[in-house]
């Protein structure tokens, strides 16, 4: 293996569906299949026109219904480009052939690319399959052909010149090597032609033969995607888009910008005869707001999906836990090793005043540990303190305290070289009775080893370090989710909308200052997990974190009936250009939560502040609206026959949290005393939350429903604004309505 | 004073001396001891790079990703233990003292009926933690090694990667095998001091014991028998250099005691 600056290759990916019929397909390759420099596809809605030399780009795209030419004259768009690292034009990636295919139900072109030059394994090959439905099924992969034999052995020319061991050279993919490394992404009215910074690659030159040849090295992938939305292309002057649904990548697509979408780099081996997925998936041109397109993907992906195990007996329990903590059981906060225990009892009751309380307990206890010594993950279990029955009390009392345990699954621990990996883990799970297993570095697992816990425990989840693949999803019922676009607000985690039933978890670990993570938590509705230890290194929550984590952590609860329904939608229309609004519904009471980019100014000269009618609401008279997060009213202003969430003053902080639903409390004022009464309801109670809706378990008070809450200004701690919050619950503890009063100034 | 009185006076103090040198060696067994004269030498200590170690510059190395630190350093006249610790010399330590952990899990997990297997007298002692080597050396009047004294014998003045030279040879440790092996079986592979199984064998703890205030953690030096492969996610084992370290997180007994990891004692010598 070589460093990750040996190789690169950047490939963008814009493809475009065709609403075409199948009678329609044109498909060509000029002047021939196997010396194409052209291929155009035509049908009555779009004329495509690829130019193949030693790139692909996109000459021209029509669509034609709308007479709408998507490519600029003089900047034809890459789809897929190939840099070669030589002084020498020659070597590179070339287009070789382009082999177009008609069958009875699709037509397909099937185009494939590699180096002449020997030290250069990699053969691309990218298939575009049309068929009679409105879209097209894009494959894209990489194979290594590496070959036995004689290679030259470059080295870096320069003041820091060394051998580099390894080769090939080249592998450096980008969407346009070979001209002004042009890339499209998409702005407001359009798109924009940006140039990728240059790179330098003269200086290499042979140095040696070597008779064995050097193993494949790594190479480097790059996408690139949009930030907001990062499968979705909207061009808002042309009313239309392209959606992007990938189904299969050897890649993590996790860029935060499309800056950064452009130079991160990934590193993948590619071993001798090995292929990697880039990309497949299908892709689709739509009219109108890109919503339509994102639903009908949803639709797709969940008519097709398996949720048998978001249906087990005891899921909708799992489901509605959003805070986790990620421990490092070496902490003193967790082990007292002067006493030889466990302190779960002092740990959570610690995390239940600072955070509100954990639902999940990660118990991480192998890495950096293990590898000292020939025991392995489970033997190192059975030298905890008291053994496996001293990890069973821990879990108890962890369940008496109503947090949950999941127990840290290592798969690259082969120490013991054992054939029973899922077994033996899935005994210890079973003889502890933890709830899930924390599947470390594994962004799936398979049905093997799901089904050896099933034999301990069906009710257990799975909770993977990166996001499953969609196969994977189907019986792994949460994930964590820490790329770097996490912390970027305002980003929408699309797989949270598509399948709700899924939990994620928010993490980045190394942030010093996690607050904007936590608001994207709050945002997307999607649970978060602490982890201030991270094995050995402490960063902790600071005490604003808490604060926010813990306002966060109640809201969810409290409204969990509502954010994990399925009918869930990202980034709602809004009428101001820095707010964005995701929606969240159930039957009767909608929940919103809200993003702003924040300015430093209070003034009335700026234009774009978040104020007024801000976006379109669909509720009954009857119902009235609040923000829960701020503690603010909200006012329902209807304008045009439309009703509007209006605000009065702006949000004093970035993020937002609306309510909407129908009206039952009641509140009388009458000489400094304020009753709340619930009307028309027996069962369920009335609480008053204080200033701190982290502090509601110290100033909640509660009284039945059918009682009145009364209270004065001098008996509640209300908020800056002078607001107090006032809940209903149901007999089933959700929250039914809130109410804001104001008691002070 | 008859005249013969003073040459038998002469006589017995020469004897009682001789005798308490005797003794004192005998304690000591600084006959199992290489002194070691103080220097000033330059310490290299290579550190695996742990997640989280941010502010440190580090780069890739052999075994995952690690970073160095040099700094100079004052050593003063010590001696240091020839060989590791045995099982002979601890259970010696045991009958003598009647020593027993406040928590016994893991505690001489190898041994049998309260002694070391037959044939085993002669290797490194293992399962015993922080505590336990602490007490041997506090019974031994020594102590555990610095990291830099032990870094010094086995490199001696001038850096070397292994004690023996900068080119690795499995023939001079007991790397990568299938358990410790009797202290001094690998000859060829003594430091220029003349110190044994410096690498290998059995990771040797060292007087590092933190607190920072959440965890408690030491460094191991040496590497030892054992070598995990197949993945760079395990910690430091088996092949280490002089210059790398372990660092150990302390946990309850049962983990801390291990099967590759033992101790050798210094004393020091001015």
């Amino acid at each position: 293996m070589i460093s990750r600056n040996h190789y690169m290759i950047i490939i963008l990916i814009l493809f475009f569906l065709l609403s075409v019929s199948r009678a329609d397909i044109k498909i060509q390759a000029l002047p021939n299949e196997n010396q194409p420099n052209k291929i155009i596809i035509e049908n009555d809605s779009l004329f495509m026109e690829i130019i193949l030399d030693w790139k692909l780009t996109v000459n021209s795209l029509k669509y034609k219904p709308r007479n709408i030419e998507f490519i600029q004259e003089s900047y034809p768009m890459p789809l897929l480009g190939i840099e070669n690292r030589w002084s020498l034009n020659n070597v590179g990636f070339a287009i070789r052939t382009a082999k177009i295919i008609h069958n009875e139900k699709e037509s397909q072109v099937i185009i494939h690319a590699y180096s002449n030059y020997l030290e250069n394994p990699f053969h691309i090959f990218i298939n575009l399959v049309v068929t009679e439905r409105s879209e097209i099924d894009a494959n894209i992969w990489l194979e290594n052909r590496h070959e036995k034999g004689f290679h030259d052995m470059y080295r870096e020319y320069g003041d820091d010149a060394e051998v580099v061991p390894g080769l090939p050279w080249l592998a450096f993919l980008s969407p346009d090597p070979g001209g002004n490394r042009i890339v499209l992404y998409p702005s407001e009215g359009g798109y924009t032609l940006t140039q990728i910074n240059e790179r330098f690659m003269e200086g290499y030159r042979p140095i040696k033969e070597w008779e064995q040849p050097p193993e494949p090295e790594p190479v480097h992938l790059h996408f690139l995607r949009r930030p907001i939305l990062p499968t979705t292309i909207v061009f808002p002057k042309l009313n239309t888009g392209i959606f992007l649904y990938r189904d299969k990548s050897d890649l993590n697509w996790s860029f935060k910008s499309v800056e950064q979408a452009f130079w991160p780099s990934e590193t993948i081996n590619v071993a001798i005869g090995d292929t990697i997925q880039i990309f497949k998936g299908i892709l689709r041109v739509f009219e109108g707001d890109w919503h339509k397109a994102y639903e009908w993907f949803k639709n797709r992906i969940r008519s097709n999906f398996d949720f048998t195990y978001y249906k087990k007996p005891g899921y909708e329990r799992y489901r509605k836990h959003f805070l986790a903590y990620h421990s490092f059981i070496y902490n003193h906060m967790i082990y007292d090793p002067e006493e030889n225990r466990f302190l779960p009892e002092q740990f959570l009751n610690k995390a239940k005043r600072e955070f509100d309380g954990f639902d999940q307990f990660w118990f991480w206890h192998s890495y950096p540990r293990v590898g000292v010594d020939p025991r392995d993950q489970f033997d190192l279990f059975e030298d905890l303190p008291n053994g496996l029955e001293g990890l069973k009390e821990f879990v108890n009392t962890c369940h008496a305290l109503g947090t949950d345990v999941y127990l840290a699954y290592n798969p690259w621990d082969k120490i013991r070289k054992r054939k029973d990996m899922y077994q033996e883990q899935a005994r210890v799970l079973g003889v502890v009775n933890a709830d899930g297993l924390l599947l470390d570095t594994m962004s799936k697992s398979d049905l093997n080893f799901r089904e050896e816990v099933d034999k301990y425990n069906p009710e257990a989840q799975f909770v993977t370090e990166g996001r499953p693949p969609l196969e994977g999803l189907q019986f792994t019922t949460s994930s964590w989710d820490h790329p770097q676009h996490s912390r970027k607000m305002p980003s929408v985690d699309l797989l949270r909308f598509i399948l709700p039933e899924h939990q994620v978890f928010k993490i980045v670990r190394w942030d010093r200052d996690r607050t904007q993570l936590i608001y994207n938590a709050l945002f997307n509705a999607t649970g978060y997990a602490v982890w201030e230890d991270i094995f050995g290194e402490i960063n902790l929550q600071s005490w604003n974190e808490k604060i926010l984590i813990s306002r966060y952590n109640r809201i969810m609860h409290d409204f969990a009936h509502v954010v994990t329904t399925n009918n869930v939608y990202p980034l709602l229309p809004t009428l101001k250009k820095e707010l964005s609004v995701n929606g969240f519904y159930a039957d009767s009471l909608y929940l919103y939560t809200l993003y702003q980019d924040k300015h430093a100014d209070v003034s009335h000269f700026l234009d774009n502040r978040i104020i007024g009618a801000l976006f379109s609401i669909d509720i009954p008279d009857s119902w009235h609206m609040f923000d829960i997060w701020n503690k603010r009213p909200v006012e329902v202003h209807l304008q045009n026959g439309k009703k509007y969430a209006y605000l009065p003053q702006e949000m004093p902080e970035e993020v937002g949290c609306f309510v909407s639903m129908p009206e039952k409390i009641s509140i009388t004022h009458e000489k400094g005393r304020w009753s709340a009464h619930v009307k028309g309801v027996k069962d369920g109670t009335l609480e008053l939350i204080g200033i701190d809706i982290s502090k509601r378990n110290q100033n909640a008070i509660e009284v039945t429903a059918d009682s009145s809450l009364t209270f004065t200004r001098d008996t509640v701690e209300h908020s800056t604004d002078g607001y107090v919050l006032i809940q209903y619950r149901n007999e089933k503890k959700e929250v039914q309505d809130v109410a804001l009063v104001k008691v002070g100034y | 004073m008859l005249p013969w009185s003073k040459s038998v006076i002469n006589i017995t103090l020469i004897i009682v001396l001789f005798c308490q040198a005797y003794i004192a060696e005998c304690q000591n067994n600084s006959r199992d001891m290489v002194l070691i004269k103080g220097t000033k030498f330059k310490y290299v200590q290579i550190n695996r790079w742990r997640e989280g170690l941010e502010i440190t510059p580090y780069q890739e190395g052999p075994v995952g990703d690690s970073y160095i630190e040099e700094y100079w350093v004052d050593l003063r006249d010590y001696y240091i233990d020839k060989y590791e610790v045995t099982n002979k010399q601890y259970k010696e330590f045991l009958d003598k003292t009647g020593y027993k952990p406040q928590w016994s899990r893991n505690f001489l997990k190898h041994w049998q009926n309260g002694t070391y297997p037959k044939g085993m007298e002669n290797h490194p002692i293992v399962y015993v933690d922080y505590w336990d080597a602490k007490a041997y050396a506090d019974w031994a009047g020594k102590k555990l090694p610095s990291e830099a004294q032990w870094q010094f014998a086995a490199q001696g003045k001038e850096y070397s990667l292994f004690p023996w030279g900068n080119v690795w040879d499995p023939e001079n440790a007991n790397v990568g095998t299938n358990g410790t092996k009797p202290v001094g079986s690998y000859p060829k592979g003594a430091s220029p001091l003349g110190i044994m199984d410096m690498v290998g064998n059995v990771a040797e703890m060292t007087e590092s014991f933190q607190d920072d205030g959440w965890h408690w953690f030491s460094y191991l030096r040496g590497g030892s028998w054992f070598q995990a492969f197949g993945s760079l996610w395990y910690t430091e084992n088996g092949l280490l250099t002089n210059q790398q370290r372990l660092k150990y997180w302390w946990l309850n007994p049962g983990y801390n005691r291990s099967p590759t990891v033992g101790f050798r004692c210094v004393k020091e010598a001015y």
